[in-house]
């Protein structure tokens, strides 16, 4: 089979590539594109893709480059499907009508100025969309690797760029349907008809995949066939209803994107998107050729765009609407990328002809520089806070003496204040959440809102005042910072290990919270219990579960 | 534009879908689905024939299906049954291919044909016999494990042999020379398939063992470098694969590998018995439809006796004599690429090559459901059995307990509670998928089950469903309530969930307790603080123990 060897000639490319990358801890997708690159210099790959295949003339292309054409259409597919299996309103609307707000002033700048350098670039109208396309969406997928960990462990910034990451999606797909139809009034039947297939989605979502889900009866294999028989029939509904196939790989994933079974899809099919995927970024990468100076400056400028101006201007509408400036700059910084839906718009629209070649090659250039710097941002990102930050406005202090100074209103932070409570103890609270800084103020407790890392956040907490300081934030930043205060003696820090722990420990710390070496103290004793006593078990079980229908319905 | 999305693809794929659901609900194996498909698609309809996609995915299937098998031969596991193995694959062809031309020759086919059948039913078939034994979890039982020790003798024999037969069949000289040929060239790639994996691999894939996608990537640049050099050297590229495989399995992080191919071989495997049905060519069937029904009929009982008594031989007890044997009964799908090699080679005639598909496919259907049956047959026909044959040996040790513990999951948490539970409890199995536990989690006590609970093996290992506290200190949502489903009754159940809309819902299916992630450290701060307030002496003599305890495990975990 000759695939085999081009398959080889990928997967041993990337590899390097990507253990070259690991060290440097980025994305993976630049790495195939690179690889690509690699790959198409040494084999010539590159001139499949000929006039003629695009005049939709007979093509001289081989087997292999066949086969390997087909394998990259998957890629797609499958990327987009996972796209939509992970697509959870719930999690857009945690900070939805900030990042509503915000994205949709960022985007139209964006688009707007990214459209006007395009025309005076010289490309069309529609380049210059496709132009503005790339510059204003981010790439959900280096974007939330980038952020995992925040996402995890819910910081703001973290749930903000999730969700605008999220708007950004379904904006990429409505362009994607729009780009795509022939002529104006095409354009409004596609729109309609795309919002048609989405409804469909949503709708076999809520009353088709748990009847199939209890008819796989948990066999992998079942629903992995169920989640390839909704793709590829969504895929031929759009075919048919001659909108473009993203659409309906997104709208097969969106049938199937209920908790939990998308989680099972996304095992299952995860291996074959990985496959999949891997070789579209390399093909995509073998397309590149050397770079004129044409290309370099088109990407040049969508690099600024992008890498500069983007988020610029998500920091100033964030402020605007009220947030501190290190949530703002932490999120407008995780959105300093070219989105992989444009690079899948890019390649489609260059095979259909509606764009020209130096377009593609700068977005593609263009792209892959801005994720790499992106991962390099993402990395230095205190810093270049640091660097960045406005003076911070002095605020009156509060006038508590010999208080409690509590970081963070999550739930352990409440239990604790709920705790210290009891005990009348003096509290205060230093919170970035605006809304968790109103639930403060509602209780009747002091709040401080701003931004840990500033020494004015402490000074208007009155620091040097207080009796101990208690942090329930698990970022080891934040709990250096902490220690380095020079008041009050008393400091409670948390790490999420027991090494990190014993290193804030050194620094100071009274004592650290490790919440799993707290909690497993706990659970012993509930094991003892558990042990000893035949009835504990229904007793733990029924207080614990009152405890957590008092705290939902608190809520 | 090359298009991949042909309607051709989408029928059979949601026709198979149709199909595994409904075999499903009837409690038929999932492959007679996919045969069922290509069958209804082809010959019967013929609506399609294969499509190319089809044929790149399922060339690709049986690639990747030896990868996996390659995968799970860790050497020190299969370093027992290696003698008795080769041994059987050995006697057992010889003895089917006496068989398969016997009866050729009194069917009426003359001596070149009878001999091309006889090597051609000689095989059993690797893609379902692992298939369905993996799916039933009887993959890693002394059965299973002989039986795909047996399989994989079978396929050195076919690379073997499709390399004698595609290089002409000259004078005996040169078939003996390029025997050993293909054999050296095995040997040699295998011998560097390990090393490699012993001395570089393992650092490389410990590099980038946290981040699963890329671990994929490595796992099949590995395997895709052996399968050129198969090519290159004109040994089949299933051979390469498989060589790969064993190199990878020597190291830790082969299971994460495994994980994350197995799905892809689901897929690939499943359009390979599609395909396998749509090449069918009707035509060719019913020239020799009742030779064919004769051969079938025979070989099925007469492989699984032969099998039983090879096996028993080999001084393996009854049970695994029996279901051993009546995994064997069909013949391979080798067995039509052997065939159609003979054909490109002027060897045989077209008809013969439907001859040999009618019977695959009558042996493949009946030992589907054979398989599928296999403990209840066994336990019909023990009786008889022992009536017949003694039984002295028992050696399907059964992983039988009760009264222990399972934990799910190694964390932080685990750690600390594990100790703990090491005072009460004496039989404790802990059960991990992480690849950077697997050090750590050996050096312990207690039982070290390293896998995916909602897997069958590991699931049968650990005896879930038997013990009597199970907790799981993973905060998957999904995992945990499969794990609260495979608990019984009377066991107490503790999971961890990572929010309270999450906790309330496990407790509604029955948990006992639920760990919500900061709560617990939030109660435990609490009673400290308390504490902190009224006396601070107190305090710190409390808050020094977890202060050391922190300070060991800081300290012992690296």
């Amino acid at each position: 089979m000759e695939i085999i060897s081009t398959l080889t000639m990928i997967f041993l490319t990337a590899s390097a590539v990507l253990l070259l990358f690991h060290r440097y801890d980025h994305p993976a997708m630049p790495a195939y594109i690179i690889a690509g690159v690699i790959v198409g210099g040494i084999t010539g790959l590159e001139p499949f893709i000929t006039q003629e295949l695009l005049n939709g003339g007979i093509s001289e292309i081989t087997l292999a480059e066949e086969q390997l054409l087909s394998l990259a259409q998957l890629g797609i597919a499958f990327l987009v499907f996972t796209f939509g299996l992970k697509f959870d309103p719930k999690r857009l609307k945690q900070e939805a009508s900030t990042s509503l707000d915000t994205t949709t002033v960022q985007v139209f700048i964006v688009g707007v100025l990214a459209y006007f350098a395009g025309t005076t670039l010289g490309f069309t109208s529609i380049e210059s969309a496709v132009f503005s396309t790339a510059t204003a969406l981010s790439s959900s997928l280096v974007g939330l690797q980038l952020a995992d960990r925040e996402i995890q462990n819910e910081l703001l910034h973290g749930r903000i760029s999730e969700s605008i990451h999220l708007i950004q999606d379904l904006i990429g797909l409505t362009l994607i349907t729009v780009l795509f139809a022939t002529s104006a009034s095409n354009a409004f039947y596609s729109l309609g008809a795309g919002t048609l297939v989405m409804i469909l989605a949503l709708l076999l979502r809520e009353y088709g995949f748990d009847f199939v889900a209890r008819e796989a009866d948990f066999s992998t294999e079942l629903m992995m066939l169920a989640g390839l028989t909704s793709l590829i029939g969504m895929i031929g509904l759009t075919t048919y209803l001659e909108l473009p196939m993203v659409i309906g790989s997104f709208a097969a994933g969106l049938t199937a994107a209920k908790f939990p079974h998308n989680m099972e899809l996304l095992d299952t099919l995860g291996s074959l998107k990985d496959f999949f995927s891997a070789i579209f970024f390399v093909a995509l990468g073998a397309l590149i050729s050397v770079p004129t100076l044409e290309v370099l400056l088109a990407a040049s400028i969508l690099l600024v765009l992008t890498s500069i101006i983007k988020p610029v201007i998500t920091y100033r509408t964030l402020r605007f609407q009220g947030l501190d400036p290190r949530t703002s700059m932490l999120s407008a910084l995780s959105l300093d990328q070219v989105s992989e839906i444009a690079l899948i718009i890019v390649i489609q629209a260059f095979l259909a002809n509606i764009i020209s070649d130096l377009l593609f090659q700068s977005v593609i250039i263009a792209g892959t520089f801005s994720m790499l710097l992106s991962s390099y941002t993402k990395r230095h990102e205190e810093r270049i806070y640091q660097k960045l930050r406005p003076e911070k406005e002095v605020e009156e202090r509060i006038s508590l003496k010999d208080h409690i100074i509590v970081v963070g209103y999550d739930v352990q932070g409440i239990r604790i204040i709920d705790s210290l409570i009891k005990e009348d103890a003096r509290i205060a609270v230093i919170e970035n959440d605006p809304e968790k800084i109103s639930a403060v103020k509602e209780r009747g407790l002091e709040g401080v809102y701003g931004d840990i890392m500033d020494i004015e956040t402490w000074q208007e907490a009155n620091y040097t005042e207080a009796e101990l300081i208690i942090s329930t934030v698990p970022s080891m930043k934040v709990s250096k910072k902490i220690l380095e205060l020079g008041y009050p003696e008393d400091k409670i820090v948390r790490a999420e290990e027991a090494d990190e722990a014993s290193i804030l420990l050194d620094r100071g710390a009274m004592h650290v919270i490790v919440p799993d070496i707290a909690s497993s103290e706990l659970l012993i004793d509930h094991l003892e219990g558990l042990v000893h006593n035949e009835n504990y078990r229904e007793k733990l079980r029924r207080k614990s579960l009152l405890e957590v229908r008092e705290y939902l319905e608190s809520r | 534009m090359i298009e991949v999305f042909t309607a051709d693809l989408a029928l059979i794929i949601i026709t198979a879908t149709l199909l595994a659901f409904l075999a499903r609900k009837t409690g038929q194996p999932t492959i007679v689905a996919y045969i069922a498909t290509g069958l209804i698609l082809g010959p019967g309809s013929s609506l399609i024939s294969e499509t190319e996609v089809t044929q790149l995915f399922s060339e690709l299937g049986l690639v990747f299906l030896l990868f996996l098998i390659g995968l799970e031969m860790e050497l020190e596991e299969i370093e027992d049954i290696l003698r008795p193995v080769t041994m059987i694959g050995a006697i057992q062809m010889a003895l089917f291919f006496g068989l398969g031309a016997g009866i050729s020759v009194l069917l009426g086919f003359n001596m070149v044909e009878s001999l091309f059948t006889g090597s051609a039913v000689m095989f059993s078939s690797t893609a379902l016999v692992v298939k369905l034994l993996t799916d039933k979890d009887q993959i890693s039982d002394m059965p299973g494990r002989l039986d795909v020790g047996i399989l994989l003798v079978q396929d050195v024999a076919v690379v073997v042999i499709m390399a004698l037969i595609s290089s002409g069949l000259g004078n005996p000289a040169e078939i003996v020379f390029r025997f050993f040929e293909v054999l050296l060239l095995i040997s040699l790639i295998s011998t560097i398939s390990i090393l490699l994996s012993r001395k570089g691999l393992s650092r490389v894939l410990g590099k980038v063992s946290d981040n699963q996608h890329t671990l994929l990537i490595f796992g099949l640049a590995w395997a895709f470098l052996f399968i050129s050099a198969a090519e290159l050297l004109n040994i089949s590229t299933e051979i390469g694969a498989f060589v790969a495989g064993v190199g990878l399995a020597q190291v830790p992080y082969s299971h994460e590998v495994q994980e994350r191919v197995r799905p892809m071989t689901d897929l690939f495997m499943a359009i390979f018995f599609i395909n396998f049905g749509l090449s069918i060519v009707p035509e060719h069937l019913t020239a020799y439809i009742f030779e064919a029904f004769i051969l079938g009929s025979i070989l099925v009982p007469v492989k699984a006796i032969a099998y039983f008594y090879l096996i028993k031989h080999q001084g393996y007890g009854l049970e695994t004599s029996f279901l051993g044997g009546l995994n064997m009964t069909q013949t391979s799908e080798f067995s039509l690429i052997l065939a159609t090699l003979g054909i490109s080679t002027g060897i045989i005639g077209e008809s013969l090559l439907g001859f040999i598909g009618l019977i695959a496919l009558i042996t493949m259907g009946a030992s589907s459901y054979l398989i599928q049956y296999n403990e209840k047959l066994f336990e019909k026909f023990r009786p008889y059995i022992k009536k017949i044959v003694s039984e002295n040996i028992n050696d399907l040790a059964e992983n039988s307990r009760t009264g222990h513990v399972v934990i799910v999951g190694y964390d932080e948490l685990a750690r600390n509670t594990v100790d703990e539970l090491e005072k009460f409890f004496d039989q404790i199995a802990v059960v991990d998928r992480n690849p950077e536990n697997v050090e750590e989690l050996r050096g312990l006590d207690h039982e070290y089950i390293y896998g995916d609970i909602r897997h069958g093996e590991v699931k049968k290992s650990a005896s879930i469903d038997k013990a009597d506290i199970v907790i799981s200190f993973v905060p998957k949502f999904n995992l945990n309530k499969q794990i609260l489903r495979m608990c019984s009754e009377e066991s107490t159940r503790i999971v961890k969930a990572e929010n309270f809309e999450e906790a309330s819902e496990l407790y509604e299916m029955d948990a006992h307790y639920v760990i919500v992630k900061n709560m617990l450290s939030g109660d435990r701060l609490g009673e400290q603080l308390k504490v902190y307030l009224e006396d601070r002496e107190l305090f710190h003599q409390e808050v020094t123990e977890e202060k050391k305890k922190i300070e060991w495990r800081s300290r012992t975990w690296k």
